[in-house]
């Protein structure tokens, strides 16, 4: 099993997936998000270094993750979207919904 | 009856009005750039609705669709652009039309009147088009069961401008990707080969909240713009077809009912504020919307062949049913028995192959194929026998039509229908019934004359109209016939001639048959009032395009006093033909047989004596006549092979080397089609031609041959319009030539005004020298220091004869003088001689030596008589030596002169006009370099590079014509910069202007002298 990476500094959270988002790590990853979400959160990154696949079922949970942390009043980001990824998003018409990149941005700082 | 014939109205008239909403918007959109074939087609919806509601006394209806007629009529004459106000007007008047249609009994008392109002309005101030609404950035789709969808406009455009279908896919990732083993990168990654994604709507609500099972569904909507066909969608998508939409169809115009709104004008979607609605709707596939009405009326886009093309198309277009009435079908037991029997004869015989091929039995083979082939002809027929009615019903509405006309018009006619048991194809039934009408109507209309009228002219009171139908030659043939007064060709073509819809040389080509075949154009009425019952001249449009998209042809035999007959010929079926397999290279391409006339194969040296050239076609000789020859190969831009046909004369030719030609027949006009081989007969199968080539002209559809290979089915009427094989074509080349011949002929026209010198002694002046003629008195003639004036006009007029400076006789005692007044040097002067006076045109050579002396520039014989030729300027010059030219003139010329005089290069091929020419230039100072053509022109100037300062030069001349000269000169560096005058008889609009075209800069007629010299000093630069 796959680690995942959790950075976390107070409202910030990093989550770093370390393997394939599909139907089976599913469950696993669900239950890891949900706990972070019991913490107050501003902003929640996805980071996609790493995952070279992506099924129906990832999208649902990035999905849904999106819909929670909305519903927390965070705001949702995923980064380093591996390029076939990033194209997959951009024609579902994801990106801008997701806040989606194919690069790692500056790093997370408390303002 | 009467039900039956009301609801068929009705009917029609929501079918007609399901199409116009999209028209219209289509129209506005289009803006300045008309789609004449939309603008007729609404307008003929129009008109259908008038028509109908007229005759069943829908008085308000009739009213509202009259008005709306005149705007469509407009429009379609360019009067008028659709811009929104006219569409919103146009939109609101059809609803409101559809609304009385729907409840036909309370039409009546529905108020009109603002709407009748608007379209008053619209009609009479004749609006000068608005602005196009400015560029919108989106565009909102819809389609039936979802909502509506905006797309970018630029993606709009490029979708239509590609050719693309738009269509709405309902995805589930879930269930259509996932539970499928399907991998979503590569599914999106197919997509985007086979298309683009314009949109895609994932809804985030239906995936839920990390609280919520995750991988249940998630939906999602995609719009997705293809070349792909619907029918191929589901496939590609791998879902099922309800779950695709389609939103935009460029190519068909058969859009139906929209959701789209039931408010006048278009309802915006979105904020933006110019948003337009394109209203379209799915396309009925069979298994899909099969209540969706399918249209039988008009679709102008769509071209002849697409009624064999629709085989396949028409078969889901009426199965998918008008009304709950059409969607069955009445078959007799009798011939469902036979279908029963002749499947199982089917499986028999199947079994009976399968087991010749199992034991590799290779004499059963041959029988069994057999007993397959009789089998599946006879089911084929049978089958084509369920779908056949009888066109009694159609012809059953018209005993009524024709008395309530008759009534209407007092006119007396007696019907006589025969043949109502003559079956067609139902398709073919319906498409029949509104051109059989619209003819029907206008036989009683135009043709039949009131009895008075008859009377008169030794006719019985009684006109007859003849509706028949029979079988001939494997078609259906089906006539409606009159005893009326005929057609006028000539009215015809006047009136087509008027409303510029054909050129004056196009009718002076024409055959009386051709003239009386216009009545065909749209926009052509000949009814001195444009009545309620014929209306504006669309009848007969309607009824061709009508016709040509089922396949069929229409021919109109017509004499004037006596009556016409109009005679449609259609096919029997649409989805299968016999036809001839030809092949040019390794194509195979199948010629329906009923457009095959005759073979021929000519051999090499056949072929000189058989194929001519005529202008630049070709044509072949088919003993006693001369039709067009198209070559095939040519024509498909293929490379030709080797040297077979025409010019070839290689001895020994051998029977492959012949030339095959297939002489084809478009029902009017026939033409031989060179091919490479000619294969068998064969009944084919008729499929509609992709969505993409389904534009040209030239196939009427595709099939599969028994060896599997494709072959295209030609349409030949399609293929001789793509080789402008028109008849008009001919005829504006005959057309040509005379007008060339023409010309020719007027440039070598001289004008002379004749006089007469003594009183047996004529003579000549160039009429262009004369500027006016005066009678006088001798006693008017003053005469002082030898020299004579008359008085004219407060000024003295000096005189001038013949006998002062020639050598001929004087004028004698003539009481009654003339005076020819001419203009020389800028002054007016006259020549005395003696009436009568006289204008003559010649061809005739002039000589310019046997009687040249001083004041007679040379002679012509005109009816037997030689006639000296009076030269004013050399009479003048005797006369009055010291007018010379003006003073400035002098001045500057003696200044050129001490430097260089300027050299005129001077081409002219009558010696006479050289003559004159070249004096005139040398009396103003110039050198003049000569030459009788073009060419030796072109030699002089170049063996005087240099020296030359200007040419003047006849347009009329052999070897090379002063236009080619022109041409010429300025196309080379070291002339270019030359001026050029160039003098014709001819001065007409056209003939200045290709003056210009080729470089000339000044041109004239001939022959003014004063325009000349002052020509030539405008565009010499004087030192």
């Amino acid at each position: 099993m796959t680690a995942n990476t959790i950075e976390r500094q107070s409202g910030l959270c990093r989550v770093r997936l370390d393997g394939d988002l599909t139907a089976s790590r599913v469950p696993e990853l669900q239950a890891l998000l949900k706990r972070e979400l019991d913490q107050p959160i501003e902003e929640m990154v996805v980071d996609m270094t790493g995952t070279a696949m992506l099924d129906s079922s990832g999208i649902g949970l990035l999905i849904a993750t999106f819909n929670s942390v909305g519903r927390k009043g965070g705001r949702f980001r995923i980064v380093n979207a591996a390029p076939p990824i990033f194209q997959l998003l951009q024609s579902m018409r994801l990106v801008n919904r997701l806040n989606v990149s194919g690069t790692s941005d500056v790093e997370v700082t408390h303002g | 009856m009467a039900d039956d014939l009301l609801n068929e109205f009705i009917h029609e008239s929501r079918e007609h009005l399901a199409t116009i909403e999209a028209d219209l918007l289509t129209i506005e959109e289009a803006g300045d750039n008309v789609d004449e074939d939309l603008v007729n087609k609404v307008f003929r919806a129009a008109h259908s609705i008038k028509g109908g509601s007229s005759f069943f006394g829908l008085a308000k209806v009739k009213e509202l669709s009259h008005k709306a007629e005149t705007v469509l009529d407009m429009l379609r004459s360019r009067k008028m652009i659709a811009n929104a106000e006219v569409t919103n007007v146009l939109l609101a008047a059809f609803d409101k039309l559809r609304e009385m249609i729907n409840s036909p009994g309370e039409s009546d008392r529905a108020d009109v009147s603002d709407l009748v109002v608007s379209l008053t309005g619209l009609a009479s101030s004749y609006m000068a088009p608005e602005e196009k609404a400015s560029l919108t950035q989106s565009a909102t789709l819809h389609a039936k069961g979802v909502p509506p969808v905006v797309i970018s406009q630029v993606d709009l455009d490029r979708a239509r401008r590609s050719g693309q279908c738009v269509y709405c896919v309902d995805y589930d990732l879930i269930h259509d990707i996932e539970k499928k083993g399907l991998n979503i990168l590569k599914v999106f990654r197919e997509l985007g080969e086979s298309g683009e994604i314009l949109d895609c709507f994932m809804d985030f609500d239906a995936a839920g909240t990390l609280d919520d099972t995750i991988g249940n569904q998630l939906p999602l909507r995609l719009v997705f713009a293809t070349t792909l066909a619907p029918h191929i969608m589901p496939e590609l998508l791998s879902i099922p077809e309800e779950k695709i939409k389609i939103l935009f169809d460029p190519v068909a115009q058969a859009a139906t009912p929209t959701v789209a709104t039931a408010a006048p004008a278009p309802a915006p979607v979105e904020t933006a504020p110019a948003a337009r609605v394109l209203a379209t709707a799915p396309i009925p596939t069979p298994a899909v919307e099969p209540e969706v009405p399918a249209p039988a009326a008009p679709e102008p886009r769509e071209r002849p062949q697409a009624s064999a093309g629709r085989g396949g198309q028409a078969e889901s277009a009426t199965g998918g049913g008008h009304s709950t009435a059409d969607e069955t079908l009445r078959v007799n037991v009798g011939l469902l028995e036979s279908l029963m029997n002749l499947a199982g004869e089917l499986v028999l015989s199947r079994n009976q192959l399968r087991s010749a091929i199992a034991q590799n039995d290779v004499q059963a083979l041959p029988v069994a194929e057999q007993r397959l082939n009789q089998v599946t002809s006879d089911l084929q027929d049978a089958i084509m026998r369920t779908r056949l009615q009888p066109i009694g019903n159609v012809f059953g509405k018209f005993p009524r039509v024709v008395r309530d006309m008759s009534n209407a018009l007092q006119k007396e006619i007696n019907l006589d229908i025969r043949g109502k048991d003559v079956a067609l194809d139902r398709s073919l039934i319906e498409g029949l019934s509104d051109p059989l009408t619209h003819m029907v109507r206008n036989a009683v209309d135009h043709g039949v004359e009131t009895p008075q009228e008859r009377t008169k002219s030794g006719k019985r009171s009684t006109g007859t109209i003849r509706i028949e139908a029979r079988h001939e030659a494997g078609q259906v043939v089906v006539e409606i016939a009159d005893d009326g007064k005929g057609i006028d060709p000539t009215r015809v073509a006047d009136a087509a001639l008027r409303k510029g819809l054909i050129t004056p040389e196009k009718v002076r080509a024409m055959s009386e048959k051709d003239k009386t075949a216009l009545i065909f154009l749209p926009g052509l009425s000949t009814a001195k009032q444009v009545t309620d019952i014929s209306g504006r001249g669309v009848g007969m449009d309607v009824v061709k395009s009508n016709i040509d998209r089922l396949g069929g042809t229409v021919e109109i035999k017509s004499e004037i006093g006596k009556g016409s007959v109009f005679r449609i010929k259609m096919p029997l079926t649409l989805a299968i033909i016999p036809s001839l397999i030809v092949a040019v290279g390794e194509d195979r391409f199948a010629i329906p047989q009923v457009n095959v006339e005759e073979l021929l194969c000519l051999r090499s040296n056949d072929v000189d004596k058989r194929i001519e050239v005529v202008g630049e076609a070709k044509v072949l000789v088919l003993r006693d006549r001369i039709i067009p020859l198209v070559r095939f190969r040519e024509l498909l831009r293929l490379p030709s092979e080797g040297t077979v046909g025409c010019g070839s004369t290689r001895a020994g030719a051998t029977f492959d080397e012949a030339l095959r030609i297939v002489v084809v027949t478009t029902g009017s006009m026939q033409y031989g089609l060179a091919v490479d081989s000619f294969h068998d007969t064969e009944e084919i199968v008729v499929k509609p031609l992709g969505r993409h080539i389904k534009g040209l002209r030239e196939y009427a559809g595709g099939t599969i041959l028994g060896d599997g290979r494709v072959a295209l089915i030609l349409d030949v009427a399609g293929l001789a319009s793509k080789a402008e094989l028109g008849a008009a074509v001919e005829a504006a080349r005959t057309a040509e030539e005379e007008k060339a011949a023409e010309r020719e002929r007027l440039e070598d026209m001289q004008s002379f005004l004749l006089f007469h010198n003594a009183p047996d002694e004529v003579c000549a002046t160039p009429l262009e020298t004369v500027l006016r003629i005066q009678r006088v008195t001798p006693e008017q003639v003053e005469t002082k220091a030898n020299r004579r004036t008359i008085q004219y006009r407060g000024t003295s007029l000096p005189l001038v004869t013949l006998s002062d400076s020639a050598n001929v006789q004087s004028i004698g005692d003539s009481r009654e003088l003339a005076v020819i007044v001419s203009s020389v040097r800028g002054r007016e002067v006259g020549l005395l001689g003696c009436m009568p006076v006289d204008v003559v045109e010649t061809r005739t050579a002039i000589d310019t030596t046997t009687h040249r002396q001083k004041g007679i520039s040379g002679s012509v014989i005109l009816n037997d008589r030689t006639m000296l030729i009076a030269d004013i300027v050399e009479l003048v010059e005797t006369a009055y030596p010291d007018w010379g030219a003006p003073a400035e003139q002098r001045d500057v010329r003696s200044v050129a002169g001490s430097v260089t005089a300027k050299t005129v290069l001077l081409a002219e091929d009558s010696d006479f006009f050289r003559a004159q020419v070249k004096k005139y230039l040398e009396q103003d100072g110039y050198r003049v370099l000569e030459a009788p053509d073009g060419e030796e022109a072109w030699e002089r100037l170049e063996d005087n590079a240099g020296t030359v300062d200007a040419v003047v030069t006849d347009v009329e001349m052999p070897r090379l014509t002063g236009l080619g000269l022109a041409q010429r000169i300025r196309g080379d560096d070291r002339f270019a910069r030359i001026p050029i005058i160039a003098l014709s008889s001819l001065a007409g609009e056209d003939d200045i202007a290709r003056g210009r075209a080729a470089g000339v800069d000044d041109y004239q007629v001939k022959l003014d002298r004063d325009r000349l010299i002052a020509g030539l000093q405008a565009l010499l630069p004087t030192a």
